[in-house]
């Protein structure tokens, strides 16, 4: 999983689907490899256009990946700061672990890279 | 007259597992194999329309056949656990999840793709739940493409339904119409497991696993009555196209 898929995500539990709860989840991560992709300029910045920034800094966070509070407004020219972007979004994935929510503590494992959202039925 | 446990509608969720879920993690690598290159056209077009850089869902996504549109930023969601693992070496985003529970932020996506999906779901009411999440997860304006197979001329039923890979649901089992049986013959090489429905067949002299998968098959304008029920839908905006085979569903969100 890396940080653009966890930027969409939100809590699958009855309760917060019923309140609309779109709080990013906490990420526990067991397992992380870095895979180096080329940065393209244009689909970073329309990438990190469509991205909540305050999920972005919790998951970073949480991956212990540092960003600036806010964005400057001159993001999309300051190299490093692009770098640093692109790596956060598209690079570090995390292959072993789980995302859980805030609310509700509910748990979604994830498992060679990938996030299991299916609540079993008891 | 007594109604028999098996006779408990094909709504029941055990049902889908039993004749969608299930069968999928067995047939994988074959399915696989089989569905590795083609893109449909109309999907294609599709998404080559939609503006540089625009953020897609792609709800069933498989094996991730559409996950690698270079221009666009696609994010998929599929229960098969094996096909998802064919998706992510590709590097896509590509986890598991129930069309019927997308776990996404509402109002945020510019487009939607649904594939071959809906047309596994065995009750009307599930059907409208999978359009209404896809719709939900649509920003305001945004556009949805889906497509299911067609009853209409279909090549594969009429000759399914003659050399008996394809039946018909009856009532009497829950069925309505349009519901199918449909059989797939597991290829021997890519035997992993076997769900406890198999059969085992003699296939040309070669072992084969039979497996059975649930089938809805839409009539003209079903579609588009489905989607007359989800409130988040511009009903202006909807439309059906038949192309190979399939029924195609186009729709916007509410602006």
């Amino acid at each position: 999983m890396k940080l653009r898929g966890h930027n969409i995500f939100t809590c699958n539990s009855e309760g917060c689907r019923a309140e609309a709860n779109e709080q990013p989840l906490r990420i526990e991560a067991e397992d992380t490899i870095v895979n180096e992709t080329t940065l393209n300029l244009e689909m970073l910045s329309t990438l990190v256009d469509s991205c909540s920034y305050e999920h972005l800094l919790s998951g970073a966070s949480d991956l212990e990946v540092e960003l600036p509070e806010e964005l400057p407004n001159d993001w999309a020219e300051d190299e490093d700061l692009l770098n640093l972007l692109h790596n956060a979004l598209n690079d570090i994935d995390v292959k072993t672990g789980a995302l859980i929510c805030p609310s509700c503590e509910q748990r979604y494992p994830i498992i060679d890279g990938i996030v299991d959202f299916c609540l079993d039925k008891e | 007259m007594e109604a028999k446990e098996e006779n408990v509608g094909l709504s029941n969720a055990n049902f889908e597992e039993q004749y969608v879920a299930d069968v999928y993690k067995s047939i994988s690598h074959h399915f696989n194999s089989t569905r590795r290159q083609h893109k449909w056209l109309l999907v294609r077009n599709f998404l080559d329309s939609l503006d540089f850089g625009s953020t897609v869902i792609d709800v069933g996504c498989g094996n991730g056949k559409y996950l690698d549109f270079p221009n666009l930023h696609m994010f998929g969601f599929d229960l098969t656990e094996d096909l998802l693992f064919h998706a992510q070496k590709l590097g896509a985003s590509a986890h598991k999840a129930n069309c019927l529970s997308v776990p996404v932020r509402q109002n945020h996506f510019c487009a939607a793709i649904c594939i071959a999906v809906i047309h596994h779901l065995s009750s009307v009411e599930n059907r409208i739940q999978a359009l209404t999440q896809i719709a939900r997860a649509l920003a305001p304006g945004g556009r949805a493409c889906l497509c299911c197979w067609a009853f209409e001329n279909n090549p594969k039923r009429i000759k399914g339904e003659k050399n008996g890979n394809w039946r018909p649901i009856p009532p009497s089992e829950g069925g309505c119409p349009g519901d199918y049986y449909v059989d797939w013959h597991l290829d021997e090489r890519y035997t992993k497991h076997r769900v406890k429905e198999a059969q085992e067949l003699p296939h040309k002299g070669r072992e084969r696993v039979r497996f059975t998968r649930y089938y809805h098959l839409f009539i003209e304008n079903e579609l588009k009555e489905l989607c007359s029920h989800v409130e988040d839908i511009d009903q202006d905006s909807v439309e059906e196209v038949f192309d190979q085979d399939n029924w195609y569903l186009y729709f916007s969100k509410q602006k």
